[in-house]
């Protein structure tokens, strides 16, 4: 009832955040004695919660990272690895996605950083609109999946298992995506007789690689940070935040109060240029917090961060009243009385969320779906991290299919392109996804190998 | 000018709010590793700071249609018939705003009554000091809880506020949308208007 409640408003075109906030209000004024005051209380305390407090971090962190020239330097470095097959700019894009994704943590802004450079170029190599938009849109999905990841962070947040195991047990999906695709690509690209780079040589591979490892340096702060016990994930990401924030004021230059000092003029000895960068670095220090540029920047993350976390402040509001109603409880009991063994479980938790991943966002519907699934799950013996792997991948697909397909808006806002030329666009890589649930769902190694021979076994309590 | 002034204060509110979350986790990390210390009062004040922004900038989001929707099946309907139904669901919006409303100003009312501190915020010394004179002699003062709580009261208002500016403005026909579908993407635009296909362009350090 409580979802047909949910799904009605949001056929009527209500924010997802009102229709599940609306719908657990009503229901709780109905069928229940909370107080309201006790209901308000919950929105409040969405931002009390520790691990959620990632998800603001890491989406500044991607903010800087997309508009400070991060990505031109990681798609220079990706054309000179890759480039030279057939298909090469395309397989490229691909290949910058997922390094991308393993700087931000969301799909979105995985598209928009890579996209928005790299679908002008394979349109200007000779590659057709369709086939350029289908690719990026696809890749991009890439950044939930290969960590750091917000859907992620979400999850671990309404189960309670580690972040950190969470992230690396995506290391080895998200890499065996990426394969998929660029095989796809590779045979398209053979029977389309699609144009190769021609190969740049190991120099122009090196020096590319010099100037995109600060920011890729990033991944090693991220990872090596949260798996070292430096730091919590959520420091973490609060480090890649100022990290990123120096990385594209201070290093690269492309926007704030340096953009356009050279590191080092023309016939300037070292000693000079050292002397220079200082002063002007010291100069620009406390400009740059001020800068049009970085409040442009952070305003646009701050949209995005309070969007999502409305979101999930209503969808934990009507997690709340399905526990409060025992639905979870009562799904469990008909479920393991039903004496279903888990590989038909995971089969009616995949249709489950894929069909629940056409309407709703994904960090929402996974608050909503996770208390429910993930009892059964435990009961039935499947792992914790497996499960969550297996849903990031559900909800990667969620967000290229329509109505509600954030990737897909993000496409074609960037081409120019409609939303249904989009989803055309998209259809065919969509194939490789679905092979790779497929793959992800029945071979469980692939995402608890890794975290498990790291950091030994989840305990659920 | 008006809505200029107050489009610069929220901006401003966010791009604040967020940064100093930001800048406070990271100090804490610095200072655990440098110094070996840290403040007790960091993690408290940075979840606060979070509900305001998250609080206050929700009704921000409205303003700008940011909040996210499925507008596919309104589309399916013809345009005269469309107007009806977003103006329904506005309607329901301002329904679920003033429920929350009342349920914030009942919460927030109640904490006040009975004046219960926060768990380790004190107002800073050089206030007191301020307040008191130089050699002013002080226990430390808490933060009652009420005041980082105020964030649901005003939030939830200024929600409802926007919420029914939206409703007038889709009644007068004003505006025919009331969230982010798909022509929201103006900032999509213009970030591929600046960004431009040139792999030779950041050669330039080597």
């Amino acid at each position: 009832m409580l979802f047909v409640l949910v799904l009605l408003l949001l056929v009527l075109g209500l924010p997802i955040a009102v229709a599940l906030g609306l719908s657990s209000v009503l229901f709780l004024l109905l069928f229940s004695t909370d107080s309201l005051a006790s209901i308000a209380l919950k929105l409040f305390q969405a931002q009390q919660h520790y691990t959620l407090l990632a998800i603001p971090y890491f989406i500044l962190s991607s903010a800087f990272l997309s508009t400070g020239g991060v990505a031109q330097r990681i798609i220079r470095f990706s054309i000179a690895v890759v480039g030279s097959f057939r298909g090469g700019l395309a397989m490229a894009g691909v290949f910058a996605c997922m390094m991308f994704a393993a700087l931000s943590g969301s799909s979105p802004a995985t598209v928009v950083a890579i996209g928005s450079i790299v679908i002008g170029g394979m349109r200007q190599a000779g590659y057709s609109r369709d086939f350029a938009a289908g690719v990026i849109c696809n890749a991009g999905t890439l950044g939930i999946l290969i960590p750091p990841s917000i859907v992620m962070v979400v999850y671990a947040a309404a189960t309670d298992v580690s972040v950190g195991r969470m992230f690396i047990a995506g290391v080895v999906p998200g890499i065996i995506a990426g394969l998929m695709l660029m095989t796809g690509i590779y045979i398209a690209a053979r029977v389309k007789k699609l144009p190769r780079q021609p190969w740049p040589g190991f120099r122009e591979i090196f020096n590319a690689s010099l100037d995109a490892a600060w920011g890729l340096f990033l991944i090693v702060i991220i990872l090596g940070g949260i798996y070292g016990g430096i730091f919590t994930p959520t420091e973490a990401a609060a480090v890649a935040a100022v990290y990123a924030f120096v990385i594209a004021l201070f290093v690269y230059r492309d926007m704030g109060p340096l953009k356009g000092v050279p590191w080092l003029k023309d016939g300037e000895g070292l000693g000079g240029a050292a002397a220079r960068n200082t002063y002007r670095m010291a100069l620009a220090f406390v400009p740059a917090f001020f800068h049009h540029d970085t409040q442009k920047t952070m305003v646009e993350a701050g949209k995005v961060t309070l969007m999502l976390m409305f979101i999930i402040a209503n969808a934990l509001l009507f997690a709340h009243v399905l526990t409060t109603e025992r639905v979870p409880q009562t799904i469990t009991e008909a479920f393991l009385s039903a004496g279903l063994e888990p590989w038909s479980f995971l089969i009616v938790v995949n249709l489950l969320l894929l069909l629940g991943g056409q309407f709703m966002e994904p960090s929402g519907l996974l608050l909503i779906v996770a208390p429910v699934v993930f009892p059964i799950a435990i009961a039935l013996g499947v792992d914790p991290i497996h499960l969550g792997i297996v849903m990031v991948v559900n909800m990667e697909i969620g967000m290229i299919t329509p109505p509600v397909g954030l990737n897909l808006f993000v496409t074609a806002g960037i081409t120019g392109m409609s939303v249904m030329q989009v989803v055309r666009a998209a259809l065919p890589w969509l194939g490789i996804l679905f092979l790779l649930l497929i793959l992800i769902t029945y071979v469980p190694a692939l995402s608890t190998w890794l975290p498990y021979s790291l950091m030994g076994p989840e305990r659920v309590g | 000018m008006l809505s200029r002034i107050v489009n610069r204060l929220e901006e401003g509110l966010i791009a604040l709010l967020l940064g100093g979350m930001a800048m406070i986790t990271f100090c804490q990390v610095v200072a655990r590793y440098l110094f070996n210390s840290g403040a007790v009062w960091a993690l408290e004040l940075t979840t606060y700071l979070f509900a305001w922004l998250v609080l206050i900038g929700a009704s921000y989001g409205v303003k700008i249609s940011a909040h996210l929707g499925v507008d596919a099946f309104v589309k399916l309907f013809p345009a005269r018939h469309q107007r009806y139904l977003i103006l329904l669901a506005a309607l329901l919006c301002c329904v679920y705003a003033a429920i929350m409303l009342y349920g914030a100003w009942d919460y927030w009312s109640k904490i006040l009554r009975f004046g219960i501190d926060t768990e380790d915020l004190y107002v800073p010394r050089f206030i007191l000091e301020a307040l008191g004179g130089p050699d002013y002699v002080h226990e430390p003062v808490g933060i009652e809880r009420w005041v980082p709580y105020l964030a649901l009261p005003i939030g939830m208002a200024l929600l409802l506020f926007r919420f029914v500016q939206a409703t007038v403005r889709i009644a007068l026909g004003k505006s025919d949308h009331l969230i982010a579908g798909h022509e929201a993407e103006d900032a999509v635009a213009e970030a591929q208007a600046s960004a431009t296909f040139e792999p030779n362009a950041v050669k330039g350090r080597d």
